[in-house]
């Protein structure tokens, strides 16, 4: 600042005369770098240097002007002409203006002359500018979030902003004169330390993190630049560091190690526990029947190895009736049944294979009579019941867990005591859209809570489950409609064979009645002409046996004609009103012979005789068949007994003989047509009797045991039905 | 003496017949076949006839019809070696159906039930 002209003292030695100093005065004042301006008592300009004029960017000449015209406004003029007249020695900041600029920052002294003022100005825009810039960086360290602190070489800190002062949480005067060490966290490497400690022994750069301490002894992180301050001779004037707290975000990035490594072990386990479910699937579809994969399903959400509910519950869908019905449970209802149930799982022997295991529980963990079982088959529900839980999660098709009684939609709770529990999940077994029935699981015994974790792997289980069950239960249908299908198939064939031999038996008795004609034609020739010859003779004529028995046999084999002809096609009995009596005693001497010969002994015994209404050919056919049969079943002699009688109205014949009787075996089927135990006969005989009977309204008997001989009985009603009943004397 | 006409196809069992019923009182006479026995039937004027019903030619039964146009009252008793026949006989206008058989006894005893109705049976 150039002294007051009026004050400067002269040189000591003038060198030059008093006219070269007056120049050289002129020099300094036109040369000098501060402007000049000398203004009279009305602060006009009076005198200004050439500088004056640059400075204040005026034309070269500012004589005869005011300067309050520079002045901006009215308060600076005031200002201006009262610091003129102080005299104060202090220099002001001003801002002038020109019609070059607005504003001129300026600096002005004021030095008193006798009648005059002189203005020294100095251009103080660059110390603005410098100035401002100087109060930027002050605002903005003193303002940034981040902690800014300035140490010298020797660590001591002479700077800090208030981020700093937080971040230790002292005030400005107990941090500055502190050294850094102060802040240093010995829990930190002493490696870093050293290191951190070199580079400002080398004035470099250094970044990194480290551990502070703050005021109450906390350890904290932070993120620290080191820069030295240098000035252009690289003296070191200090290092500026700028540091950041970054506990909290190192906080975050161990949660973020500590969530990968908890993702990471998760993966593992449900990497596990799919590869479980996986074997589970494999085992699912291994097993054959449907039962075994209903079993194996709730074994697999109550294994230790799996899913270790304490109870599972199966529900599946009768289609018949669309309903929900429970059908088989696994698990332990009370502390008592987990006694029992769990040791005797704990004993199965483990295998390594998770299917094996399985495999062994299904044999040897039979569910037996447990409470489960019963709650299982209490349980049911109509499909289109919607206020029930197990419907209801039908149709969400996703599972639903109960907690506390309750659930995120409102259901019937008739469910919680049918379980007696509050707590449990049910899981739909679906298969497309299709309900195949409902897995209901608890923790009744052990109350472990149930999470979602655990209903999604359940979920997963349940849809194989679903597709297994589905698929076995359509395999059983199958074999089912296969074997139904077979069997019908089996008696259509039957039906056929059948059909078959009806015709063959139709065909059949179409022939008998040719050829029965055939041969009866003859027969009646023999055995009509043999009679013939039997009349012309005498008793005692030694050809009348054999005459006889020539009659004999052909009335026999009449009979026999007749029998197959009446098989083949039954005719009405013809009824007549006649006694039985006479024709029991025709046909007995037709075998009289016999009889005697082999020591048959013949006993009648006729009660009643009255006459009744039967078809004569008929009926002594029937008769002449049985004593044929009782004369056949005693070769070695016996005992033949015939009586008849009548009783409520109904004519009884009982034909008994002491022959070998009929097997228990042979009895039931005695009547059946083609039905003989001997080598000889039709086997029509007691079967065209049956018929001839039944047609008169009339039934028949037979009691037999072996070796005790056979008891036929004959019932024939009195009276018939008839309409065209007829007697012997009948005229048209 | 009662006549009867007895229409018989098979030869042995017309001699039969006729030794029989011959024994038994009666004129007998015999026709081999249907055409045959209705003009005898025309002819004699038999008491009763006697017809089988499977012949050659005409059928016994339009025998039969023809045979009672003449006179409708005169017994018509069908003899056949078919059993089941006798079901339906009454409507073929026949008084008694008798099953063909060596043993004669029956077809006696009808036709004495019609000529002798008081008498032998």
């Amino acid at each position: 600042m150039p002294d007051d002209l009026n004050s400067r003292q002269p040189c000591s030695e003038p060198r030059t005369t008093g006219l070269s100093l007056q120049a050289d005065l002129e020099s300094i004042i036109t040369n000098t770098p501060v402007g000049i301006v000398i203004l009279d008592e009305n602060f006009h300009v009076v005198y200004n240097n050439p500088r004056a004029s640059q400075i204040l960017l005026h034309r070269e000449d500012l004589q005869g002007i005011s300067i309050e015209e520079l002045c901006k406004n009215n308060h600076d003029r005031n200002l201006l002409s009262s610091y003129l007249k102080s005299s104060l020695k202090a220099s002001l900041p001003f801002t002038f203006q020109s019609p070059f600029a607005n504003d001129i920052h300026v600096r002005i002294t004021v030095s008193r002359l006798q009648n005059n003022y002189c203005l020294f100005v100095e251009d103080h825009s660059e110390i603005l500018l410098l100035e401002q810039e100087l109060q930027s960086f002050k605002t903005a360290i003193h303002a940034a979030g981040d902690a800014i602190f300035i140490f010298d070489g020797n660590g001591l800190i002479f700077f800090t902003n208030p981020a700093f002062e937080h971040q230790v949480n002292l005030p400005r005067e107990q941090i500055l004169g502190q050294k850094i060490q102060y802040f240093w966290s010995e829990n930190d490497s002493p490696s870093l330390r050293e290191d951190l400690w070199r580079c400002i022994q080398n004035a470099r750069s250094w970044s990194g993190e480290m551990k502070w301490i703050r005021s109450d002894h906390t350890s904290y992180n932070v993120e620290m630049r080191m820069t030295p301050i240098l000035t252009e001779e690289k003296q070191v004037v200090g290092f500026i560091c700028v540091q950041r707290d970054i506990t909290e975000r190192k906080k975050i990035e161990k949660q973020l190690v500590d969530y990968s490594d908890n993702l990471e072990r998760m993966v593992a386990e449900r990497t596990e526990e799919l590869a479980n479910l996986h074997d589970i699937t494999q085992l699912f579809h291994s097993a054959q029947t449907l039962d075994k994969r209903l079993r194996l399903l709730l074994i697999s959400a109550t294994a230790n190895e799996v899913f270790r509910f304490n109870r599972a519950f199966l529900l599946l869908v009768d289609k018949s009736n669309k309903n929900l019905e429970g059908r088989i449970a696994f698990g332990p209802s009370t502390p008592e049944e987990a006694g029992i149930l769990w040791e005797r799982v704990d004993q199965i022997p483990r295998s390594k294979s998770l299917a094996d295991t399985l495999q062994s529980y299904l044999q040897y963990a039979g569910e037996g009579e447990i409470q489960a079982n019963q709650i299982a088959q209490k349980i049911g529900v109509p499909l289109d019941d919607s206020s029930s839980i197990l419907t209801k999660a039908i149709h969400l098709r996703r599972a639903v867990v109960i907690k506390n009684g309750t659930g995120e939609v409102e259901f019937d709770p008739i469910i919680l005591k049918q379980l007696g529990n509050d707590h449990f999940a049910v899981v739909p077994l679906l298969v497309e859209n299709n309900p195949i029935g409902v897995l209901v699981v608890d923790n009744i015994i052990t109350r472990r809570p149930i999470e979602e974790d655990d209903i999604q792997l359940l979920e997963i289980l349940a849809a194989q489950a679903a597709l297994a069950i589905a698929h076995a239960d359509a395999m059983e249908q199958l074999a089912r409609k296969v074997k139904e299908t077979e069997a019908a198939y089996a008696e259509l064939r039957a039906s056929q064979e059948k059909l078959i031999e009806a015709s063959k038996f139709a065909a059949l008795g179409q022939m008998a009645a040719t050829v029965a004609h055939e041969i009866r034609t003859p027969l009646v020739a023999i055995g009509g002409f043999v009679n013939l010859l039997i009349k012309k003779r005498k008793p005692d004529d030694p050809e009348y046996p054999h005459l006889k028995v020539v009659r004999d046999e052909a009335f026999r084999l009449e009979d026999v004609l007749n029998r197959l002809l009446y098989y083949a096609r039954p005719s009405m009995p013809q009824l007549e009103v006649q006694l039985i009596e006479p024709l029991i005693v025709g046909a007995l001497s037709l075998l009289e012979t016999e009889f005697k010969e082999n020591g048959i002994e013949v006993k009648t015994e006729f009660a009643t005789q009255e006459p009744f209404p039967f078809d004569r050919n008929q009926i002594r056919q029937v008769i002449v068949n049985i004593i044929q049969n009782s004369f056949q079943s005693m070769e070695k002699g016996g005992k033949l007994y015939i009586g008849t009688r009548e009783k409520n109205g109904e004519i009884i014949i009982e034909v008994r003989d002491t022959g070998e009787g009929i097997s228990p075996e042979n009895l039931p089927r005695i009547f059946e047509p083609f039905f003989s135990t001997k080598h000889a006969g039709t086997g029509l005989g007691m079967h065209v009797s049956q018929r001839i009977i039944q047609n008169h309204g009339g039934s028949i008997e037979v009691k037999s045991h072996l070796n005790q001989g056979a008891e036929v009985t004959i019932r024939l009603p009195r009276k018939q039905e008839r309409a065209d009943e007829k007697d012997s004397d009948h005229r048209r | 003496m009662k006549k009867i006409l007895i229409i018989e196809d098979e030869t042995h069992l017309r001699q039969l017949y006729q030794t029989e019923f011959t024994e038994e009182g009666y004129e007998v006479v015999l026709a081999k076949n249907g055409f045959e026995g209705i003009s005898l039937c025309k002819r004699e004027n038999p008491d009763l006839v006697v017809v089988d019903i499977r012949m050659p030619g005409m059928d016994g039964l339009d025998t039969i019809s023809h045979i009672l146009e003449h006179d409708r009252s005169r017994p018509v008793i069908i003899h056949s070696a078919y059993p089941h026949y006798q079901d339906n006989f009454m409507s073929w206008n026949a008084d008694a159906f008798v099953v063909k058989s060596g043993d004669l006894s029956i077809l006696k005893e009808k036709v004495n039930a019609f000529l002798q109705p008081a008498g032998m049976g």
